[in-house]
């Protein structure tokens, strides 16, 4: 269902986008920045006045010459290849994994009845009260003790058995599908899997579609799993690995900004693609 | 309602998952390094020399796998901001690393926790001793708590005053005249600020920051080693506070503000220090700007000189040091061979052989052998600017962060402290009890605990 566009006189249009446009400035001032350094020489970076205090202007972000190189070296500085593979790799099944068990689980809350069902699902809210500092101690002990430590393991596994969050937004959005559907399949002789597979998740595509996203983009920018579970380089994933940029004392920024262009245009890409359905999905589940 | 049929897909689906565990754990990714030498024994290295340091650290590594047949180092780099955190919970796990590099205020805390292992488990009283006799006395100082020896370092790092010359001469100041007290230092200062014509800053002659690096200047200290308590009212420390708040009673805080928000974005690193813009004419640093500037501004025209004595008990050649030690938790599995690596690269065994590797990391030595040592004379000849910290180094007046376990709170407490004092919100004198209050209640609460 879409919502009739409004009607604006063609000059308020156009004023009215004007002002969008200066307001998404700032926004986008950080990102021009990093595209910007991401082609300058170590030198051009932060501009330097003989004296006194160098002035930030707009010509400061057109770098001059600009130094293509900067992507080739980046990408032969850490291996990217690697890290991107591993990346993609734990993405494509913590996306898989978290969606499906999500969904799973939802549709039990959302439209089945069992004894204790309110209880459980509140206890399931409340896990996602728990600040992740205060579990990490003991899911760490717990994965070192199975001998899951060094491994993907512990940034896989416990993401096959449902993810709060999307249990919470799918439960909603199951409960505004009309039970009645339901009800007249059951009443048909279907089972709750062929109605959970066959009308549930084909009218869930949004939902399931926003889950996807975030799952994709929190594995994408996850930097502690790696951190803590990961010991060897070759296992290593883009948001940990472009930490080697970062030096001790001083930080390669022409080359880290090289490196983080290339990290956030995937992110960037998907989000275009996607936007529609993510909106969709979030207003579904927000509002009855 | 749930069919017979549902019940039995859902309990099939759920096998399928429990299946995919099992296969994951079946599969179990192992991430073991792919060793060089897998015949040795193996000595895990973690350090948090990301970037270009890598490298430095990976030729440190290889020399030392290739000077002996018994060990292989394997060196794991580590995101600074995770770092500690990785450690201890790897400490937790009993799956620690052999030896860590560090740099930050946590070896009295992880002494007394029992997180790291003391050197006398490892090495014998006569090698500790002779170790000590060898090493300048902060650096047994700062790897010493409660009279153990948990952290040898492998360099240093002292801060002073780095000048432009050039600015020096535009307003008649001789470049070549180290001060001989901090009056000639604010003297300078003020010759060396510039104003527009509506009175805002232009150029900042000298602005002081780092509180506790400008005590010893002043006759001050954290720590009286005498009775082990930690002193914070002081005069002297009460001195270099005030001296501090006077610029910025002198220069103004909103236009100090004004000034310093116009700079770039301040994050610290080498590119955006306002020393190289010329908005800062002398800055307090530490020698790694050395190598630095020798990188990101080769032509840079500068000089460095001790911080001269402040106040009425000021002394001569003072400072705090600071270093990067390295540390052997408890639980590793082959303190032995970290031991040996930690003296191959700190010198201890071969100050000669060491040297080149202080080198390759602009490090200050750990011993007066290594800085004589040819190799680290030839890096000196090429940045004649190392002196100057060279000649700091054996000094008495040098001191270090108090050996205390809230050795860390103390530091992130007095550095708010500072804040608020420089921005005129509190006045030295109470500024520096009520800090002495806030580490008291925090030693008490520590001491109370079980």
């Amino acid at each position: 269902m879409s919502t009739p566009a409004l009607k604006l006189p063609r000059g308020l249009r156009f004023g009215v986008h004007i002002l969008l446009i200066l307001m998404a400035i700032p926004c986008i001032l950080p990102l021009l920045w990093m595209v910007s350094t991401s082609l300058k020489t170590d030198e051009q970076v932060f501009p330097q006045a003989t004296e006194g205090v160098a002035a930030v202007s707009i010509t400061d972000f057109v770098p001059s010459p600009v130094k293509w190189s900067n992507y080739p070296e980046a990408l032969q500085a850490v291996p990217f290849g690697t890290y991107l593979k591993n990346t993609l790799f734990l993405c494509f099944l913590n996306v898989v994994c978290a969606v499906f068990s999500s969904a799973m689980v939802a549709y039990g809350f959302a439209r089945t009845e069992f004894r204790g069902k309110t209880v459980l699902f509140v206890i399931m809210l409340a896990t996602m009260m728990l600040p992740p500092q205060v579990v990490m101690i003991p899911t760490f002990v717990l994965f070192q003790k199975i001998g899951w430590y060094g491994t993907y393991m512990p940034l896989i596994a416990p993401y096959c058995f449902g993810v709060p969050f999307y249990i919470f937004l799918m439960t909603q959005f199951f409960r505004n599908i009309p039970s009645e559907i339901s009800e007249a399949a059951r009443i048909d002789g279907c089972s709750e899997f062929r109605i959970f597979f066959s009308i549930y998740l084909p009218l869930s595509f949004p939902v399931l579609a926003t889950c996807m996203l975030f799952q994709f983009i929190s594995t994408w920018n996850d930097f502690f799993g790696p951190l803590i579970y990961l010991n060897d380089p070759s296992h290593y994933t883009i948001a940990y690995g472009l930490q080697q940029f970062v030096g001790a004392f001083d930080g390669q920024w022409a080359l880290l900004m090289s490196g983080a262009t290339v990290f956030t245009i995937p992110i960037i890409i998907l989000f275009f693609l996607a936007q529609k359905t993510f909106i969709q999905g979030i207003s579904t589940t927000g509002g009855k | 309602m749930i069919t017979e049929r549902s019940k039995i897909i859902f309990k099939v689906l759920g096998a399928a998952l429990l299946a995919i565990g099992l296969l994951f754990l079946a599969f179990n990714p192992s991430s073991q390094v792919t060793r060089a030498y897998p015949d040795r024994e193996e000595v895990v290295f973690w350090h948090m020399w990301t970037g270009e340091w890598t490298e430095v650290v990976n030729r440190i590594v290889k020399r030392f796998n290739e000077s002996q047949e018994e060990y292989e180092v394997v060196a794991l780099p580590i995101p600074r901001s995770g770092a500690d955190f990785k450690f201890l919970l790897s400490v937790a796990g009993k799956t620690p690393p052999d030896v860590m590099a560090q740099w930050r205020s946590v070896l009295p805390a992880w002494a007394s926790q029992g997180v790291i292992m003391p050197f006398e488990d490892l090495m014998s009283p006569e090698e500790l001793e002779a170790m000590k006799e060898m090493v300048y006395p902060v650096v047994w100082d700062i790897g010493s708590y409660d009279g153990k020896f948990y952290g040898l370092s492998v360099g240093l790092n002292i801060w002073a005053l780095y000048y432009r010359p050039s600015h020096f001469v535009e307003v008649g100041l001789d470049p070549d005249r180290v001060f001989a007290s901090m009056d000639e230092l604010d003297a300078a200062s003020e010759k060396l600020f510039r104003f527009d014509a509506s009175g805002n800053i232009l150029r900042i002659g000298f602005l002081p920051q780092h509180f506790h690096g400008w005590l010893p200047s002043f006759g001050g200290s954290l720590y009286d080693w005498e009775s082990g308590e930690v002193t914070l009212r002081t005069p002297a420390n009460l001195a270099a506070l005030e001296w501090m708040q006077g610029y910025t009673h002198r220069y103004g805080l909103d236009r100090i503000i004004r000034f310093n928000s116009s700079l770039q974005s301040g994050t610290g690193g080498t590119m955006d220090w306002p020393f190289i813009s010329g908005a800062y004419s002398i800055a307090f640093d530490g020698q790694w700007r050395v190598e630095q500037l020798a990188r990101y501004a080769p032509n840079l025209d500068y000089r460095v000189m001790p911080v001269p004595p402040g106040g009425t008990e000021g002394l001569p050649q003072a400072g705090l040091v600071a270093a990067t030690f390295m540390i052997i938790p408890e639980g590793a599995k082959n303190p032995r061979g970290a031991m040996e690596f930690i003296k191959f690269w700190s010198g201890i065994v071969d100050p000669d052989r060491a040297a080149e590797f202080y080198t390759w990391g602009g490090w200050l030595p750990i011993s007066q052998e290594i800085a004589e040592a040819p190799a680290y004379r030839a890096y000196v000849g090429r940045y004649p600017q190392f002196q100057v910290f060279l000649d700091i180094l054996p000094s008495p007046n040098l001191t270090i962060l108090p050996p205390i376990v809230e050795q860390n709170y103390l530091m992130d407490r007095m550095n708010q402290m500072e804040q608020r004092v420089l921005r005129l919100s509190e006045e030295p004198e109470p500024a520096l009890q009520g800090l002495m209050i806030e580490l008291e209640r925090e030693m008490s609460k520590r001491r109370e605990r079980p």
